[in-house]
């Protein structure tokens, strides 16, 4: 049967899993995927659960904070009527914005145009530390992150920041133009890349790194999972 | 009963009566009748609400009876209209909405109704049965029986109605057994009186039950309560009360749990806007107590403020969770405090400020005259008014109009109304909106029982209390996979409660198995998959469009159905011409549509066998209904727009996702529906353009061709040119609407037309095009948020095409951009006005990396450079960034290399340094008002918002002469057009010069006529200031007062307000 989210998935070129996560962009997919490749081949475990997937919002304009609430709110919609004969949802659909000005205020308006979306229940913004969700509330989720990233309150946090200090360094040293400006604040650093920077990274990225630069990656796929509701446990990214 | 097919009642069935009261019942009279009752009698019968009458007599008696003027607030003419009586084709006439038409089949003279003309008058008469499809057709026919031939082929074409004969014609049943055997007929009535004494019973009969005055509960200034008879209030003609319910003293009258019959409890659970008596008796559970404060503090509000204080509330809710209750529950309360309430009834139609206005202001009257508050301060207690979800669907917008409307005519009044879970984005771009609790199937346990107990105080007088446990399993059952599954709490509990429904399997099964063995016939099955299809979309069906039974009519069939089977929920309701059929809950439709499209032989036998998924079966449905030539017609417009606007629109970002997967089928089935729908309507091709718009746009979402893509814009601006010209009609898409899409349609088109490689001159004429709708935009409202936007993406098109213009066109956009998302309604519009300025960004860097980085700059174009390049220092990512999230020392960088000689009097630079000075400078209002005038001067006029802070900051720089001149011709402005504006909070207080400090002024009260009170404040050189006494603790001032206070400014002026206002 051509179902309904299905036949939607393929028109806009979306794998689509049972339990997906929207992204900003097709950086922030590769370097999730990266992370995913070099932990098969390290550890020979699949950290992406077979009924998750990842999805970028939208290619150029398309993407960026205001594609991953466009998509979502389309992807919630047909959700929504798309149901097993027993009525239940047969998928379900996240979006992640990065913590900076823009991505902010995007989650800010995530639920203006659905009030049912639930701030750290449908939506999230990235933080250093991705709080532990375990089945608790939006706002007990929520409450756990401004908690937990105390330390970085005013600190912009990008999916490119989770990668090791060390391999942004040699890319630093590679590519000096790349990077417009750096922010630190308790101990960690932001970086504002450029537009071009940003693909020229993403690229060094799949060329140099090593599993051990990539956990920081691997831990926000394991908080993902948590918040779709897939295990995760198995998955060890300690340094 | 003599003969099988014919039912002899001894007296007038009792549900005649009813149908008078639905306007479902129409009498063909025949001449014999006339003979025996007599002229008095007949004109008395006929005076009766019927939906029309029939008449093959043309007796100049009797139509001088008819013609008699009646009292227009007699009981009959309220409930019929006035009597017309009609002698030529009905289509040259143009009925009231509300109005008894008596066809005089052969005209008015006699000797006139043979020949072609007047066959034809008779032919289109008669069509009105066909048209309006009454539910029963009474045949008054006297002593002489003798069928009417036509009616014999109007039912061999498809005409079903119950049917009816009065006569005392001597052993007529074998007559009329046979004329029903000859036709097929199943049943036939058939009443044998006397036509006078049938005429005086009738009437008698009819109108002493219904002398029911209409009395309405309204409050005085200090909140004392009186009863205000309203009962001749209402045009008999176009009766307000025809699509509104008004809440009178009846309504009002509190109950007790125990006064509740067991069916009225029962009846709350299935339909809750059939009764008002379980709101007396307090039965809606109080699922959101905030909310009906929020609407008391508005009409308390309005108590003491203007109309411009007139507030829209909505309650965003999903399907089936409870809304309908919810408003009513709103309403109820509301009403019982003296706040007259009117809410919308379920038929479809298009809602007028205008026409409330005046019924409020007849009220308001008849409140006078009757002395209410006489002895009181003038007052005028503000109304509420009630819309169900279908009303403003797709038509947000029109909402404003109908509120300014409202506000025109002084009168105040709050609206509520429902809205779907996915918020318009007019309803997020407008300020006057306010939201009341979204409404959701997500219950808590701790509600669920306290709700649980609640109603169990109703159902223990009924034997039908449900314990504790129960409500406990009920809770687990029906929640379970509330994230995953169906949400339908509130839809589950009315069944539950009932004891229809035992939860040992889920809902949509239960439905579906209530309606596979209580529905055989395949007429009625589909009639049912229809409306269950409309519901889903929230659109009652005409039953006008209800498949055709060849033995009873279908609506006939329905109606039998509806108890049986009760779980679909199946209701019926009229406006004054026209009968519907709906689903209570839309979810239920849904439930059987899914459940069906599993059935696959059930699916076949629909013809639905090629469906894909439910969700495309239910578009199928759809498909058929909208295809049907009826959807042609004027009288129902508005239902055959809603596809459009709604039902097939493809626009996922705004609420329109479902039918996205197959676009393609859904622009076709637009394309097939009727022609002079798609030739006259200017909202069906509006709506239409905007679709296929959509599609063209997203190319992520709809990866297409370029020549697809072509084919879609060039097809959406020739219809939007098409609608422009068709004259509009209510509740029409505005000039601007239509000016501001086909601008973008055009863009579009230029945009697709450059990448596929066509000529320059191709270009050049669609971006002339694009430029010449927008240019016609924005003078109609040049503040208008989308209006702004097409107008930048117009700007940029020529910064980019001609390099001379590029830098001034592009800090234009910037000026535009960054001045818009200074509002707070441009919230929403941010990511679209963020991408316009990340394009100028683009062009004004392209030009810098020409200029290289050469020291002081030498022409505008490098200044303007130089100061943009000098905002973005260090800044990496522009996505939605607005003015005042660059940094400060940016900004005054910027500033600082505008104020250039060289751009002392380029209006888009002198536009950027005002914004940026009223971040920076909040306060300095010599500055800023400076900036304003140095860009009036050099574009020779500004816009209303501009001449609007223009305004206020002349009186912040004390030259209040000029200011109180542009206010004037402001006001003038506002009464005549429609404009958005709004006053910066900088701006919203007189201030000590310099200063963000309030200034106190002196003021002596001057006029306190007319319930008007102005004052002659000194620091505005003795300008007279309005004012409400009220706000200074007093209820009259008399003139000479002395008063001190703050000035306030809005959109009309300055207002005096008392010390301690904020």
């Amino acid at each position: 049967m051509n179902r309904l989210v299905e036949v939607w998935a393929r028109q806009i070129g979306w794998p689509i899993r049972q339990r997906n996560v929207i992204l900003e962009g097709m950086i922030d997919v590769r370097l999730l995927r990266y992370a995913r490749q070099l932990y098969l081949a390290d550890r020979g475990v699949d950290i992406f659960d077979r009924s998750f997937a990842i999805l970028a919002a939208g290619r150029g304009n398309e993407g960026g904070v205001d594609g991953v609430n466009r998509r979502l709110s389309a992807a919630r919609q047909l959700a929504e009527v798309d149901l097993t004969r027993d009525g239940a949802k047969r998928f379900s659909f996240i979006g992640l914005f990065d913590n900076d000005e823009a991505g902010r205020r995007a989650f800010m308006q995530a639920n203006r145009f659905d009030r049912r979306v639930i701030p750290y229940h449908d939506v999230f913004l990235l933080h250093p530390v991705m709080p532990p969700a375990g089945g608790a509330s939006g706002s007990e989720i929520e409450a756990r992150a401004a908690s937990l990233n105390l330390r970085f309150s005013r600190l912009n946090w990008e999916i490119e920041d989770l990668v090791s200090e060390d391999l942004l360094l040699s890319f630093e040293s590679a590519y000096p133009d790349a990077i417009v400006k750096k922010t630190r604040q308790g101990g960690l650093t932001h970086r504002d890349f450029t537009r071009q920077g940003k693909g020229q990274f993403v690229g060094y990225v799949g060329r140099n790194a090593t599993l051990a630069d990539m956990l920081g990656v691997v831990r926000l796929v394991c908080s993902l999972h948590d918040y779709v509701g897939l295990e995760h446990e198995h998955i060890s990214a300690a340094d | 009963m003599g003969n099988r097919g014919v039912l002899v009642q001894s007296e007038t069935p009792e549900f005649l009566f009813t149908e008078l009261d639905t306007r479902d019942v129409v009498a063909w009279l025949l001449p014999s009748f006339v003979e025996s009752a007599g002229v008095e009698a007949t004109a008395n019968l006929l005076g009766l609400p019927w939906g029309f009458v029939l008449s093959e007599t043309s007796d100049q008696a009797l139509l001088d009876a008819l013609e008699t003027p009646e009292p227009v607030d007699g009981p009959l003419v309220r409930r019929r209209g006035i009597i017309h009586v009609v002698d030529t084709t009905p289509s040259d006439v143009t009925l009231p909405p509300r109005s008894l038409p008596v066809f005089l089949l052969k005209g008015r003279i006699p000797g006139r109704s043979t020949g072609l003309a007047a066959r034809t008058r008779r032919f289109n008469m008669l069509e009105e049965l066909n048209r309006r499809s009454p539910k029963h057709l009474v045949i008054l026919a006297g002593q002489n029986l003798a069928f009417p031939k036509e009616l014999e082929e109007l039912w061999a074409d498809g005409f079903r109605s119950l049917i009816t004969v009065v006569t005392d014609t001597p052993n007529v049943e074998s007559v009329i057994e046979d004329w029903r055997e000859r036709i097929g007929a199943q049943i036939i009535g058939l009443v044998p009186a006397h036509a006078y004494s049938f005429s005086d019973e009738f009437v008698r009969r009819y109108t002493e039950a219904r002398g029911d005055r209409l009395i309405l509960r309204l409050r005085d200034v200090e909140g004392n309560m009186h009863r205000l008879d309203i009962t001749g209030v209402d045009d008999p003609e176009h009766p307000v009360l025809g699509r509104y319910e008004l809440l009178t003293e009846n309504h009002l009258l509190p109950l007790l749990p125990e006064d509740l019959k067991a069916e009225e409890v029962e009846g709350f659970f299935t339909d809750s806007s059939a009764s008002w008596r379980p709101f007396a008796a307090g039965m809606p559970w109080q699922r959101e107590p905030n909310a009906i404060e929020s609407v008391k503090r508005a009409l308390k509000k309005l108590d003491r403020e203007g109309a411009e204080e007139n507030q829209v509330f909505f309650v965003s809710a999903e399907s089936g969770a409870g809304a309908t209750t919810f408003i009513r529950d709103l309403a109820w309360t509301v009403a019982t405090e003296g706040y007259p309430t009117l809410l919308s009834t379920s038929a479809p139609f298009v809602a007028s400020g205008l026409e409330l206005a005046s019924y409020m202001s007849r009220c308001l009257d008849a409140a006078t005259r009757a002395g209410i508050g006489s002895d009181l301060r003038l007052y005028e207690a503000p109304w509420l008014f009630v819309f169900d979800r279908p009303h403003w669907e797709g038509r947000e917008d029109d909402l404003i109009t109908f509120t300014r409307q409202l506000e025109k005519s002084g009168r105040r009044a709050c609206v509520i109304f429902v809205t779907g879970p996915y918020l318009p984005l007019a309803l997020r771009t407008n300020r006057r909106f306010q939201e009341l609790p979204t409404l959701t199937h997500q219950v808590l346990f701790s509600d669920a029982l306290e709700l649980g107990r609640h109603l169990n105080r109703y159902l223990r007088y009924h034997g039908a209390t449900r314990t504790e446990a129960d409500w406990r399993t009920f809770f687990e059952q029906s929640t379970i996979g509330n994230d995953k599954g169906i949400a339908a709490f509130w839809i589950v509990i009315s069944f539950w409660l009932q004891r229809q429904f035992d939860m040992r399997e889920t809902i949509q099964h239960w439905l579906y198995r209530q309606f596979r063995e209580k529905v055989a016939d395949p007429i009625l099955k589909e009639a049912i998959i229809s409306i269950a299809a409309m519901s889903t979309e929230h659109h009652p069906m005409p039953q006008t469009m209800l498949p055709v039974s060849e033995d009873w009519p279908t609506a006939n069939k329905l109606e039998d159905l509806q108890k049986e089977l009760g779980a679909l929920g199946i209701v019926q309701f009229t406006d004054d011409t026209r009968r519907y059929w709906a689903l209570i809950h839309d979810l239920l439709g849904r439930f059987l549509l899914n459940e069906l499209f599993y059935d696959h032989p059930a699916r076949e036998n629909s013809g639905l066998g090629n469906a894909q998924n439910p969700e495309h079966m239910r578009f199928l449905v759809l498909k058929r209904i909208a295809s049907m030539p009826a959807l042609g017609l004027d009288d129902l417009r508005e239902v055959a727009n809603s596809f459009a606007t709604s039902t097939f629109k493809i626009d996922p970002d705004h609420g329109h996702a479902l039918f996205s997967p197959f676009w393609r089928e859904v622009l076709a089935a637009l394309d097939e529906m009727p022609r002079s729908l798609r030739s006259t309507s200017r909202t069906f091709l509006h709506h239409s353009a905007i679709s296929r718009r959509r599609i063209a746009r997203d190319s992520d979402a709809f990866p297409i061709s370029d020549n697809d893509r072509v084919e879609l814009l060039e097809r959406a601006t020739k219809d939007i040119e098409i609608a422009m010209h068709i004259a509009p009609k209510d509740g029409d898409d505005s000039d601007l609407n239509l000016l501001n899409s086909l601008a973008l349609a055009y863009h579009d088109y230029a945009e697709v037309e450059e990448r596929r490689g066509a000529s320059r001159e191709c270009i050049e004429e669609l971006l002339k095009n694009a430029n010449r709708a927008t240019y016609s935009a924005y003078r109609l409202a040049p503040d208008n948020s989308f209006v702004i936007e097409t107008f930048a993406r117009d700007l940029l098109g020529t910064a980019r095409s001609d390099p001379d213009l590029a830098a001034g066109d592009a800090i234009e956009v910037l000026g535009i951009v960054y001045s818009s998302m200074q509002r707070d309604i441009a919230e929403v519009r941010r990511p679209a006005l963020g991408r316009l300025a990340d394009a100028a960004f683009e062009i004004l860097f392209e030009m810098a990396d020409h200029f290289g980085d050469a020291g002081e700059p030498r022409t505008e174009s490098e200044a303007i450079v130089a100061a943009l390049r000098a905002l973005c220092e260090g800044v990496a990512r522009f996505e939605g960034m607005v003015l005042s999230d660059y940094p400060k020392e940016n900004r005054l960088s910027a500033a600082e290399r505008l104020a250039n000689p060289l751009l002392r009097v380029n209006a888009q630079a002198v536009r950027l340094r005002y914004l940026l000075a009223c971040l920076d400078r909040p306060y300095d209002f010599s500055q800023q008002l400076e900036f304003l005038e140095t860009l009036e001067g050099s574009m020779g006029g500004l816009t209303p918002q501009a001449r609007l802070e223009v305004a206020i900051l002349l009186h912040q720089c004390d030259r209040h002469y000029e200011a109180e001149r542009i206010f004037r011709n402001l006001r003038q402005l506002w009464r005549n057009e429609e404009h958005y504006v709004e006053v910066p909070e900088r701006l919203r207080w007189l201030r000590v010069r310099d200063t963000a400090d309030r200034r106190q002024v002196h003021a002596r009260v001057s006029i306190t006529n007319d319930g008007r009170y102005l004052a002659n404040v000194s620091h505005l050189q003795n300008r007279q200031v309005p004012f409400r006494p009220w706000e200074f603790g007093q209820e009259r001032l008399n003139p000479g007062t002395r008063l001190n206070g703050l000035i306030s400014f809005g959109h009309n002026g300055p207002f005096l307000r008392p010390l301690t206002a904020r």
